[in-house]
C-alpha cells in the first residue's frame, strides 16, 4: 500500500490530467511561450522571439519565470546588453488547477501558468465569455451550501474546513476511529452548533455521504 | 504499512499497473480525480470495500493534500 501524501492538490498544481465534472483547467490550455535564460543578452532574447513569432519573451532561471521583456524593449537596446538590466518583473502567475471558467468570470486574458514550485509551464489564454466547458458536463444536483460553484475547486477553503473538522473529530474521539454513525452524529451536532438547522445539517451530511454507502 | 510516495513515484507505479483510490467525499471525487482512480471515502475503508480492489496490484491512496 502506498500513500500519495501530497494528494490531489499537488497533482493538479503540476498540471497533470484529471477526470471529473469540474474543469477544464488552465493546465488544459497551456501553450508554450518564448523563453530565454535571464543570464543571457538582448541578442539571445531576440533569437528566442524570432523563433516563436511572439511579442514577449519570458526570462527564466532554472525553469522559474523571473521576468519578461517585450519586442519593443529589445529593439531599444544593443545586442550585448544583459537581460538582467532591462527585464520587467514577471506578471503574477496562476496554477494549472485554476478553472477556465473562473478566469473568464474575471474578464479573461492570457496568464502565465506555473506549477506550485514556480516552474514555468506556459501561457493559457481565456476569452471573457469562455464558459470553459469544453464538453464537460457539470452536474449541480448534489451541490452543497456555500460552495463557489463555477469558480472551480475552492481548495483553500476546503483545506481549512477539512483541517478544522479533522482536529475536532480527533479531539472528540481521542484518536479512536469513530463508527459511521458516531461520526455522523458528531458532525450533525457540530453543524447545528454553527447555526445550521437540523434539516440543513442532514442534507449536507447526506451530500457528503457521511455514514452512508457510496 | 503505508509507504509515502511522491508524485513522480505515483506516475511510475500507475504506469506499472497500480490502482489509485481517492478517499475524499464523493462530491470532491466527482469534480476532479486522478485518472482511473476509484472512490472509497476514508470513513468507508473497510475490509469489504477493500475487497473490491485487485489484491494482485499495488494500491495508492490519496487525499486532498498533506495536512
Amino acid at each position: 500500500m502506498y500513500d500519495y501524501v501530497d494528494g490531489k492538490v499537488d497533482w493538479m498544481a503540476f498540471g497533470l490530467p484529471v477526470e471529473g465534472d469540474d474543469g477544464p483547467f488552465l493546465g488544459d490550455r497551456v501553450q508554450p511561450v518564448a523563453t530565454c535564460d535571464v543570464s543571457r543578452s538582448v541578442a539571445d532574447a531576440r533569437r528566442a522571439l524570432d523563433g516563436s513569432g511572439e511579442d514577449v519573451v519570458v526570462l527564466v532561471a532554472e525553469g522559474m519565470a523571473v521576468g519578461e521583456v517585450d519586442r519593443g524593449s529589445l529593439e531599444g537596446h544593443a545586442a550585448d546588453v544583459a537581460l538582467l538590466e532591462i527585464l520587467s518583473p514577471v506578471p503574477s502567475t496562476v496554477r494549472p488547477s485554476v478553472t477556465v471558467a473562473s478566469v473568464a468570470e474575471g474578464g479573461g486574458g492570457a496568464r502565465l501558468v506555473t506549477s506550485s514550485d514556480g516552474r514555468l509551464l506556459g501561457r493559457a489564454a481565456v476569452e471573457p465569455g469562455d464558459a470553459g466547458h469544453d464538453g464537460h458536463d457539470h452536474d449541480d444536483h448534489d451541490d452543497h451550501e456555500g460552495h463557489d460553484h463555477g469558480g472551480g475547486l475552492d481548495m483553500e477553503r476546503y483545506e481549512e474546513e477539512l483541517t478544522a473538522v479533522t482536529k475536532a473529530v480527533e479531539e472528540r474521539f481521542g484518536g479512536r476511529e469513530p463508527s459511521a454513525e458516531e461520526l455522523r452524529a458528531f458532525l450533525h451536532d457540530r453543524l447545528v452548533a454553527e447555526g445550521k438547522s437540523a434539516e440543513d445539517a442532514d442534507r449536507l451530511l447526506e451530500a457528503l455521504e457521511v455514514g452512508e454507502p457510496d | 504499512m503505508f509507504e509515502s510516495v511522491s508524485r513522480d513515484r505515483v506516475r511510475q507505479l500507475v504506469d506499472e499497473g497500480a490502482q489509485l483510490v481517492e478517499v475524499l467525499e464523493r462530491r470532491q471525487y466527482r469534480l476532479a480525480h486522478l485518472p482511473g482512480a476509484v472512490h472509497i471515502p476514508a470513513w468507508e475503508l473497510t475490509r469489504e470495500r477493500a475487497d473490491q480492489l485487485d489484491r494482485e496490484r499495488p494500491v495508492i491512496v490519496y487525499c486532498f493534500d498533506n495536512l
